[in-house]
């Protein structure tokens, strides 16, 4: 295997974490629980009233609220409009009658029977896509099982169309009318290749098809929990979810990076997962103890996804080594895998007060399906078996928890928690040496970049915590907590990081009727040097960093990522966050709320006055000695994201006008605004003096700053009409969302301002309800959903829009969908 | 269209009726446990029985708050001595209230209601008696326990709906805290939440966890594969964000942008993409609108039309997660 500074691991905190959550898990001997007994007094008082209410006052009254009822609805949907938008997840994308049926079954004895039986059945969207059943039955105190079907529907794209035949399967072809000869050339030199926008041959009727761009989930679930005695249960589950379907995937022939030809395809969704829990569980008053087994297998029943290569044929295409060689490629669907894990967790109260209470997990995800070749492509030359036949991918996760908790007095608490999170990636390292794209012979140049490292990456958490609370007075609660993250990574710019968050709170209650709650947390994310050529080192050979990285004329080639970039997630940031939240009820029929969370990140360096220089006799960039000791970078020349801030703000209405009319309304506005910048390096091997600089600012810099803004506003009532017979309402939403691009770049560079993205739905709901008797009702709703979208990167581009992508015909969606429902419903 | 779907509708029936077939005989079939306790009869009431009845006799069937519902919950059943009604009944959790039974003026001990006398952690005492194992295992210092929530401030006892334990109704009750979370629901690209097939309690734990935002799993990452065991991996070549968190690109709550992405690509990839060539470019509205001129890039799928394998991919000349 290949070691590089940020490979290793360290096993000792792993055992020692171990250790401590298994000594906290030793179960500690205790008592049976013994029921409480009754005070005397309240006795004599039972005895005296037992004989007041011994049948119903009102046995009508009585029978409504403790009989089980049954109840049935059916009637039907009227849909005006296909939509896939407005039916993506609720099973009306198609226009038409849908049927309405509802169904709750169920019945179990008498509160005061001797036996405990009971079963429930209830239906939902039966005859939708979004079906749903489920049955409940057993015994109270003795057994139990639970069974259920679902169906989730997830509805992507109206009219979207393909060239490929076969979708939905693993193996797409071109129909015969295919060629893809460019009619039009002007634009490229034949010799290097067609513009996609020249291929008439989209246009021909017939080549292009009708393809559904959807999956549903089918879900099948299983519980059986088993009542040992008073302190033993057990509870075994299986969950089987079949996932079929078809999604839409971009997929590329060719080499080169930046003008590749490529096309969305459809990709064939025909999987299995299925989790399985054994639990066993014991349970005092004192003490509560754990363990679960949870299995989880994802089987895919398709390997890979073969498809034509729709370039195929192009005399440039097939003639230039940029570009593809032969009629066929094949894309990688996600492979099988599993995942098992015991988990044992336990609680106990050292005082009346005092829990201590841990969890220990241990699991392992693997995968080790069989390796596709380089390439499915048999005009190409492979020169180079494979490293190994599978992965044999291995993921060790370890999970200790342990929280001590205390409430010693009813004005105080206090809190002690630890917690280590540990994903330790056993995966074997290996050189590969890759085609790209099943469109070149094989590179034999053990110093080019197709021979590359796998970089298994683990990671490490552990977090340190300490909470305390208290009442300062009964109307005013103050807290305070502080918290430490390590985190440890491997294959990372970043191996060890740190973040130390103080967080404060207040809540209070002014008057009877108002009452508040403020919280604010600061925390400082630091780590170690952001060595930007871990990456480069652990994943190239050694003969690619040597011919690369000593050369100041190839400079360029030393680096993978820009070396003041600052991945966002890696990174030293600062955060704040602040809560605001007050609710007033100026009457008892009106209750006022607004509620604030504003958090803003701040990734900018601070302290280094010069970038890191190049160093010819390392062939690393090293910190200059005005560089701090983090090698931290010129805070102006940083590039990736500077800042992110994110406030929310809610205000919400209820009023409660009379006993029978009830309103609401609510408004949020958000807004998520990121501003990061970038340099354009695309040009440097013409420029290398351009790039080797040790200031990196210039006429290629480029700014953007994002702003998604979300205006939501809900108003609805409900009203009680004709003595309760009639309940009518109303619900009405509308969201408006908004993104815009606000795009600086330097001198060097072009650009034109790019355009917002927006989205504007209103949707209105009303209902009746008429109450025909008090077993049966009639029901009618009527559902308006409108739908306005603009979005540049799917207005208007169609199929052969680009020069060199193939699309689907995706468009943003628009529309304005009415439904009706009528039904009745029937209880008995 | 609805005869295929009947169809359907069959079979699924069929096979749900064959998983419930073991309901029949066992209804009858005596529970372990459940003589011990009760047989209620006019004549000679249990204890229990004498509770209730003393009980009721106020919080009768019209009384102003209904409270009788409860004899259809798990909770009502005599007969199953685990259960409060099994054990002292109405006392078992508002305590003996003996003050309450000479004056009615006075409060029972414990009483639920939003304006008691009682702290949250007082109310949550005869809850917890039975209920701190399991998924509740660690609620003590959990977020919801630190700020004084009580188990009836999301749970109602006495009734046989309790809206929070419906997948369907469960956000509303949810939303009257997590106000941000209503709005962001209802943005273009959500979970189906609003839907009712997604539920807050399918990712997070609100009794408390060891993991962070109290999340149901270990941490985000096995909270999503849950769902999305295809991306679990592990692959052949990882793409180090998605193996570390889920979150570092996906809003899982909502977002304005497809597959809930926080921003739309390129711009979010070039966060970290920052690299010599195309992944560096700035790319910008030129050539749009449909002029054919703008960058593949930025159209469409953006990076994702030749970068598809985002999540990690297993193919040996995936290394670009191209294939």
């Amino acid at each position: 295997m290949k070691m590089t500074n940020h490979s290793e691991r360290g096993w000792k905190k792993r055992a020692l974490c171990t250790a401590v959550a298994a000594a906290c898990l030793v179960p500690v001997a205790t008592h049976a629980d013994a029921f409480g007994d009754f005070d005397p007094e309240a006795m004599k008082e039972i005895e005296k009233f037992s004989t007041l209410h011994t049948k119903p006052y009102d046995q009508a009254a009585y029978d409504e609220l403790t009989s089980y009822h049954q109840s049935v609805e059916a009637g039907l949907i009227v849909v005006d409009k296909d939509s896939a938008k407005f039916g993506r997840f609720n099973g009306l994308g198609e226009e038409g009658v849908h049927p309405v049926i509802n169904f709750q079954l169920g019945t179990g004895e008498t509160y005061n029977s001797s036996q405990t039986g009971f079963w429930l059945a209830k239906g939902r969207d039966v005859g939708l896509d979004t079906i749903n059943l489920q049955a409940e039955f057993g015994q109270h105190g003795n057994w139990e099982a639970y069974v259920e079907y679902d169906q989730i529907p997830v509805f992507r794209n109206d009219d979207t169309r393909t060239i490929f035949r076969g979708a939905g399967s693993a193996n797409l072809t071109l129909p015969p009318e295919w060629t893809p000869a460019p009619g039009n050339v002007a634009n490229d030199p034949p010799t290097y290749f067609g513009d996609v926008r020249d291929f008439d041959d989209i246009n021909t009727p017939g080549v292009l098809k009708d393809v559904d761009i959807r999956h549903d989930r089918k879900i099948i679930k299983v519980l059986v929990e088993k009542i040992i005695d008073n302190e033993w249960s057990a509870v075994a589950s299986y969950r089987h979810e079949k996932k079929e379907g078809v999604k839409m995937t971009g997929v590329t022939m060719g080499l080169s990076g930046g003008n590749p030809r490529a096309f969305m395809l459809p990709e064939p969704i025909d999987t299995v997962t299925q989790q399985a829990n054994a639990t066993i569980a014991y349970s005092t008053r004192e003490l509560q103890l754990q363990l679960a087994y949870d299995l989880s297998l994802f089987t895919n029943n398709d390997e890979i996804l073969m498809f034509s290569n729709p370039y195929n044929g192009l005399a440039a295409h097939d003639s230039d080594s940029w570009w593809s060689n032969g009629g066929q490629g094949g894309y990688s669907l996600p492979p099988s895998n599993q995942a098992h894990k015991i988990i044992a967790s336990g609680g106990y109260y050292i005082t009346d007060s005092m829990r201590l209470s841990a969890e220990l997990a241990l699991g392992r995800m693997t995968q080790d399906e069989d390796f596709l070749g380089y390439t499915v492509n048999p005009n190409l030359v492979v020169t180079e078996p494979l490293p190994r036949s599978s992965l044999d991918g291995q993921i060790n996760t370890t999970l200790v928890g342990l929280r001590l908790t205390d409430r010693p007095m009813s004005k105080l608490n206090w809190g002690l928690s630890f917690r280590y999170d540990d994903r330790d990636n056993k995966t074997p390292v290996d050189l590969y040496n890759y085609i790209r794209n099943d469109s070149q012979d094989q590179p034999t140049n053990l110093a080019g970049n197709s021979y590359r490292y796998n970089e298994p990456l683990s990671y490490q958490e552990i977090v340190y915590a300490a909470d305390v609370g208290y009442a300062v007075t009964s109307d005013i609660n103050v807290s305070g907590g502080l918290e430490r993250k390590e985190l440890e990574r491997t294959f990372s710019e970043v191996a060890e990081s740190d973040e130390n968050t103080l967080k404060l709170g207040a809540r209070w209650r002014m008057t009877d009727t108002v009452q508040g709650s403020l919280k604010y947390a600061h925390g400082e994310r630091s780590g170690s040097d952001y060595d930007v050529f871990e990456v480069m080192h652990s994943g190239f050979t050694e003969e690619y960093v040597a011919a690369n990285c000593t050369n100041m004329a190839l400079m360029q080639r030393c680096w993978e990522y820009h070396p003041n970039l600052r991945k966002f997630y890696l990174g030293d940031r600062d955060r704040d966050s602040v809560n605001l939240s007050l609710s007033a009820m100026p009457t008892e029929r009106l209750s006022l709320g607004f509620h604030a969370t504003i958090v803003n990140d701040d990734y900018s360096m601070k302290g280094a006055a010069t970038d890191p220089a190049y160093s010819t006799d390392s062939g690393y960039w090293a910190d200059t000695g005005n560089a701090n000791a983090d090698g931290d970078i010129n805070a102006s020349n940083q590039l990736g994201v500077r800042n992110a801030e994110n406030g929310s703000y809610t205000l919400d209405v209820a009023f409660q006008a009379t006993d029978g009319l009830s309103l609401y309304g609510f408004y949020t506005r958000e807004k998520i605004a990121t501003d990061y910048y970038g340099h354009q390096t695309q040009n440097a091997q013409n420029d290398p003096s351009a790039e080797t600089s040790t200031t990196f600012g210039g006429d290629r810099e480029w700014r953007i700053q994002t702003d998604d803004e979300y205006d939501t506003i809900g108003l609805g009532f409900k009203q009680r009409l004709m003595g309760n017979r009639l309940e009518v309402g109303a619900d009405i939403t509308r969201v408006v969302s908004n993104t815009s691009y606000k795009h600086t770049i330097g001198s060097g560079l072009t650009g034109a301002p790019l355009p917002d993205i927006e989205a504007d739905q209103t949707t209105l709901s009303l209902f009746g309800r008429y109450k025909v008797n008090k077993d049966l009702s009639v029901t009618a709703r009527y559902i308006y959903d409108k739908y306005d979208a603009k979005e540049f990167g799917f207005d208007d581009v169609t199929y052969n829009t680009m020069n060199n992508v193939l699309g689907m015909g995706e468009q943003a969606p628009n529309y304005k969908v009415q439904a009706i429902a009528v039904s009745a419903s029937y209880r008995f | 269209m609805i005869g295929t779907r009947l169809s359907r509708l069959a079979r699924v029936a069929i096979g749900m009726a064959l998983m419930c077939l073991p309901m029949a005989p066992l209804m009858a079939a005596e529970p372990a446990s459940a003589t011990a306790t009760a047989t209620a009869s006019t004549d000679n009431p249990t204890i229990q029985e004498k509770v209730v009845r003393t009980c009721t006799a106020c919080h009768h069937e019209n009384y102003k708050i209904p409270v009788m519902s409860i004899f259809k919950t798990k909770h009502g059943v005599m007969a199953d001595s685990r259960a409060p009604f099994g054990d002292r009944a109405c006392m078992s959790c508002h305590g003996d209230s003996v003050e309450h039974l000479k004056d009615i003026t006075q409060q029972p001990d414990v009483l639920f209601a939003e304006h008691s006398h009682n702290t949250p952690a007082e109310k949550n005492a005869p809850c917890l008696t039975c209920h701190e194992s399991g998924i509740r295992m660690h609620w003590k210092g959990g977020q919801h326990e630190t700020n004084n929530l009580a188990c009836v401030d999301c749970h109602k006892i006495h009734t046989d709906h309790d809206k929070v334990r419906d997948k369907k109704t469960q956000p509303q009750v949810c939303f009257k805290c997590h106000k941000d979370r209503q709005a962001d629901v209802l943005k273009p690209y959500s979970h189906p939440i609003k839907e009712g097939k997604v539920a807050c309690s399918d990712c997070h734990n609100p009794h408390g966890t060891v993991g962070p935002k109290l999340l149901k799993k270990n941490n985000v990452v096995e909270t999503c594969y849950q769902c999305h065991a295809e991306k679990r991996g592990p692959f052949l070549w990882e793409h180090p964000p998605v193996r570390e968190d889920c979150t570092n690109c996906h809003n899982p709550h909502g977002s304005i942008h497809q597959a809930l992405l926080k921003q739309r690509v390129p711009f979010l990839c070039q966060q970290c993409h920052l690299m010599n060539f195309h992944p560096s470019g700035t790319y910008s509205g030129t050539g749009i609108p449909s002029g054919g001129g703008a960058a593949q890039q930025l159209l469409l799928r953006g990076c994702e039309n030749c970068h598809s394998a985002v999540h990690g991919s297993n193919h040996p000349g995936g290394r670009r997660w191209q294939r």
